[in-house]
């Protein structure tokens, strides 16, 4: 019998340590450009952020089944014991170990991106996972959403941390990772991209937008591999049963705004009267506020815990509209009591119940009355939900993308748009500082408000521009052309368009001198140095022609369609007493470079 | 090295999650059951409210069950709360918009509401979708729900038209032709539910109901020999309908007296006029003897029949017929006006409830 000898087997530690070679010259491949490692970071983040997402989801359920058992309705003993003793164990936690724990996820995030250069502590990651995860499965009334936010943040900040990232680098990634966390926890990529970008960074660039999207993107599909791809939400059907419906829908925005105003305004007064008390009372206030929000949810068990399943059995028509609107407020009541109290959780998911039950509530109405002009109750939470997150969140433009991706229904863009757009109006006319404003200025910090960024007149060149002393000269023409106009100019520099070259500067002397010494049949252009002018157009920023201008005396701002005409001069004087007739003249002006 | 480090942390970072995740949904799927199985309890118990209860909490851990939202959604539409059901049942059409199950429910629920357009073409999407199993058995029990809510609503012209097609699509059904024929019976069209019944006996010669249905359809039709022939068969292959015998006897005695028959001579017309005025004379006697002999003592809507008596001779013959042939239909008339006018409790022979028989075709004709 012929035996075939076997190949020699490579000893195990040897293949181990070829696999290990292996991983590193692929990573080291990949990290070779700065820019494509940056976003192999934004990768690897999503996936732990995803991971941890759907970890702290988990933890939230078995908490919630462990402490409150399976029923909608808990045993009234639990109700009363749970999620007051859970905030003992939660403001022990914050109070000795963790402080930071306290208050909004966002607000955190911004700090470390302002303030602290990206860094958020391991202890913060953790720390919040455990207690939120406590907290929202213990009952209280607060939403995933926020912690997650942060856990990416944090998770991001570490690993930037660990790979010693530059300070610039280090800002950037925790936002990148607080995407990250938002759309695994809403399953909703887009509109996690837009918040961070709208609330969080502030400004649209591709560098970080790049990063954001793919975070979040392998973020959901992490999130999605384990809990799958239904959205937080089974929407109903959604008609338009009469174009007068449109009318309900303003009503909702208008009653969002109002529910919104009266929202924010109670947490500001309630946060702020609890900093009133004697501190170690915030050893007991988390406890307080979960007795409290249990004797709600004897009554009322739906406000208990981030309530999505009640904001889901409100689209299908379960309650009717006086039991929605009591919903409505008591969620407001037992959300503020324990946010205040410090207990850490998110205020996302109450605002999408609060406005579920509001929009539940006003359909309800206009069913009740105008039966043939109401397409369907289920519509109007949904929209209810982008509404207040509108009104009480100040992120219009994520609420809309919310529903959108929530619902994944096209046509019920035209209502929400009207009704957010009006909660927005409402709420930014009568609390002219947002919430996450309004937080941080309570705790001392002055974090950049994006919104007042937004809705600030921006100082444009047309602003500060002055009309040229004379008209530019035209590179084409000849010596002998434009000597006139040459001599009887009275500026020391001169303003030339060449077709070829652009717009170009000289000084007035030189070039005479030039001309002295050539035929006048030579072209202007030939006896002008090639140095063409940056030019500026009149809707430009002001800060715009301070950084081209270097040691020129001014620029020319032209018309955008016809790159020839001059439309104005901008000089450095001119952008300064811009500034300074708009009372902007502290800001920080660059010098030429 | 922190990145390689990092993409081999996720290899026991995804099976920790991936096994969380399953644990989770074992709970989630134990829980679920536990409450669908109290929910089903409690519905055939007759708790109704507690059987929704218990299968919301059972929706909370199994969200996605369409099975459980239908059972959901019928509970809730068993128990009136329309809105809520109708709710689930448009989400889980929008997932399968075929199910015919989802379709019959929100036919149900429009047809509770009154939406009766809404119900038939609800009705029709469940006729005509995909039932998960026992589809023909279903899809007829449909169809028949569908002709019955028709007539239930005075829409008997639409009921009629689902009758005829239920019956076209079934020609070698006979249960199917057999209910076709009595719903198109009960639209009043008993000349398509004759066909119907005969078709029905040319697949199964010995059907009791369909005998008993062909012969109501003929005595509808005034067909009377046909109709004493099928229920003569009925009697003779043991149909039970006590009924039938009645309806036989009258369908024979009619056969008899019916002076309408084309196939008779004017001499048997008058005799059968004549047999015809005399039962009706006998009736009126026993019931309102002033009716005949004269007098005051009758309701006001029988003195006109009184008048008209008395304006006959005594005592009929056929010479009387030969001198005023005009006096078969004065006779005919006045004795078909007197056993309608007559109430039942009155009681009668099996003659005058064939005469009050041929007056209904008199009238109708």
């Amino acid at each position: 019998m012929n035996e075939t000898a076997a190949p020699p087997q490579a000893p195990r530690s040897a293949r181990a340590a070829n696999l290990w070679l292996g991983i590193k010259r692929f990573g080291g491949a990949l990290t070779a450009r700065e820019d494509r490692f940056f976003l192999l970071l934004a990768v690897l983040i999503g996936i732990f952020s995803g991971l941890s997402v759907v970890c702290f989801r988990m933890a939230i359920e078995f908490f919630h089944l462990w402490l409150l058992r399976s029923a909608e309705q808990p045993p009234i003993l639990r109700l009363l014991l749970v999620p007051c003793l859970a905030g003992i164990v939660i403001a022990i936690i914050v109070k000795r170990f963790a402080p930071d724990l306290r208050g909004s996820g966002v607000n955190q995030t911004k700090t470390a991106v302002y303030i602290s250069d990206g860094d958020i502590p391991f202890h913060t990651v953790y720390g919040k996972f455990f207690c939120s995860a406590l907290a929202i499965g213990a009952g209280h009334s607060l939403g995933p959403e926020d912690p997650s936010l942060q856990i990416g943040a944090g998770i991001a900040s570490v690993i930037g941390r660990k790979l010693r990232l530059s300070r610039e680098n280090l800002r950037l990634i925790a936002p990148v990772g607080a995407a990250a966390g938002l759309a695994a926890a809403f399953n909703a990529p887009i509109a996690a991209v837009i918040f961070v970008i709208e609330e969080v960074v502030g400004k649209w660039s591709s560098g970080i937008l790049g990063a954001v999207v793919l975070s979040a993107v392998s973020s959901v599909v992490v999130m999605r591999t384990f809990l799958g791809a239904e959205p937080l939400f089974r929407i109903p059907q959604f008609r338009l049963g009469h174009p007068a419906e449109l009318l309900g829908y303003i009503a909702l925005g208008i009653f969002g705004g109002v529910f919104s105003l009266f929202f924010v305004k109670f947490v500001a007064w309630l946060r702020s009267w609890l900093r009133t008390w004697p501190k170690w009372t915030e050893y007991v206030q988390p406890a307080i506020a979960g007795l409290l929000v249990g004797v709600i949810g004897i009554w009322l068990p739906q406000v208990l815990g981030a309530g999505y399943d009640v904001m889901d059995q409100t689209m299908h028509g379960r309650y009717i509209w006086q039991i929605l609107a009591i919903l409505a407020l008591a969620k407001v009541v037992a959300t503020t009591l324990s946010f205040s109290s410090g207990t850490p959780g998110g205020m996302f998911a109450p605002t999408l119940f609060i406005g579920a039950m509001l929009g539940g509530a006003i359909g309800g109405i206009e069913r009740h009355f105008f039966p043939a002009f109401t397409g369907g109750v289920g519509a109007y939470a949904l929209v209810g939900m982008g509404t207040l997150f509108a009104g009480f969140l100040r992120a219009p433009m994520t609420s809309v993308f919310m529903v959108l991706e929530v619902s994944g229904n096209y046509s019920i863009i035209l209502p929400v748009m009207i009704s957010n757009t009006i909660a927005y109006l409402i709420s930014l006319k009568y609390q002219p500082v947002p919430i996450f404003d309004l937080l941080s200025r309570q705790d001392g910090l002055e974090l950049p408000s994006l919104e007042e960024e937004r809705e600030e007149a921006a100082l444009r060149v047309e602003d500060a521009m002055h009309p040229a002393a004379a008209p530019p000269l035209r590179a084409e023409k000849t010596i002998e052309q434009v000597r006139p106009d040459i001599e009887k100019s009275q500026q020391e520099w001169l303003l030339i368009y060449d077709r070829t070259r652009g717009w170009l500067l000289a000084r007035k002397a030189e070039i005479i001198q030039k001309a002295a010494n050539v035929p006048p049949s030579t072209r202007l252009a030939e006896i002008v140095s090639n140095d063409s002018v940056p030019i500026v157009h009149p809707d430009h920023s002001v800060d715009l022609p301070l950084r081209k201008l270097g040691d020129r005396p001014f620029l020319p701002v032209v018309h955008r369609a016809h790159p020839e005409r001059l439309v104005g001069i901008v000089s450095r004087e001119d952008v300064l007493r811009a500034y300074a007739s708009t009372g902007l003249e502290e800001v920080a002006i660059p010098g030429p470079s | 090295m922190f990145l390689s480090l990092c993409a081999l942390l996720l290899i026991p970072m995804f099976t920790t999650t991936g096994v969380i995740v399953r644990l989770f949904h074992e709970k989630q799927a134990s829980i679920a059951a536990a409450w669908e199985k109290a929910g089903n309890t409690n519905l055939q118990a007759g708790h109704a409210e507690v059987a929704i209860e218990d299968f919301r909490n059972s929706l909370l851990y199994s969200p996605d069950d369409s099975k459980l939202q239908l059972e959901l959604a019928e509970a809730l539409a068993a128990q009136g709360q329309t809105d809520e059901a109708e709710n689930y049942l448009f989400t889980l059409r929008t997932a399968d918009p075929e199910s015919s199950m989802i379709d019959l429910q929100l036919a149900r629920i429009s047809a509770h509401r009154g939406d009766i357009d809404a119900a038939v073409a609800f009705y029709h999407d469940a006729t005509f979708g995909q039932w998960p199993s026992n589809a023909h058995k279903n899809q007829l029990a449909t169809w028949e729900e569908l002709i019955q809510f028709l007539l239930n609503n005075s829409r008997k012209e639409q009921a009629r038209a689902e009758a005829l097609s239920l019956a076209a699509d079934n020609p070698a059904d006979p249960d199917v032709l057999d209910a076709a024929a009595g719903y198109l019976a009960k639209t009043g069209d008993n000349q398509n539910a004759l066909s119907e019944y005969e078709a029905v006996l040319r697949l199964s010669p010995t059907d009791v109901d369909a005998l008993a249905g062909a012969g109501n359809a003929a005595l509808a039709l005034f067909q009377l020999p046909e109709a004493d022939r099928y229920f003569t068969r009925a009697l003779q292959h043991g149909a039970k309908d006590g009924s039938i015998a009645g309806k036989r006897d009258l369908a024979a005695a009619a056969s008899e007296l019916d002076p309408f028959n084309t196939r008779i001579s004017e001499r048997e017309r008058q005799a059968r006029a004549i047999e015809i005025f005399q039962a009706a004379e006998q009736h009126a006697k026993a019931c309102f003897p002033a009716l005949v002999t004269g007098g005051d003592a009758l309701p006001n809507n029988l003195k006109p029949l009184a008048a008209e008596r008395a304006a006959l001779p005594a005592k009929l013959t056929r010479a009387d017929f030969s001198a005023h042939p005009e006096y078969v239909d004065q006779v005919l008339d006045w004795a078909f006006a007197v056993e309608q006018a007559i109430p039942p409790q009155c009681g009668g022979t099996l003659a005058d409830r064939a005469i009050q028989y041929l007056a209904g075709r008199n009238k109708e004709s």
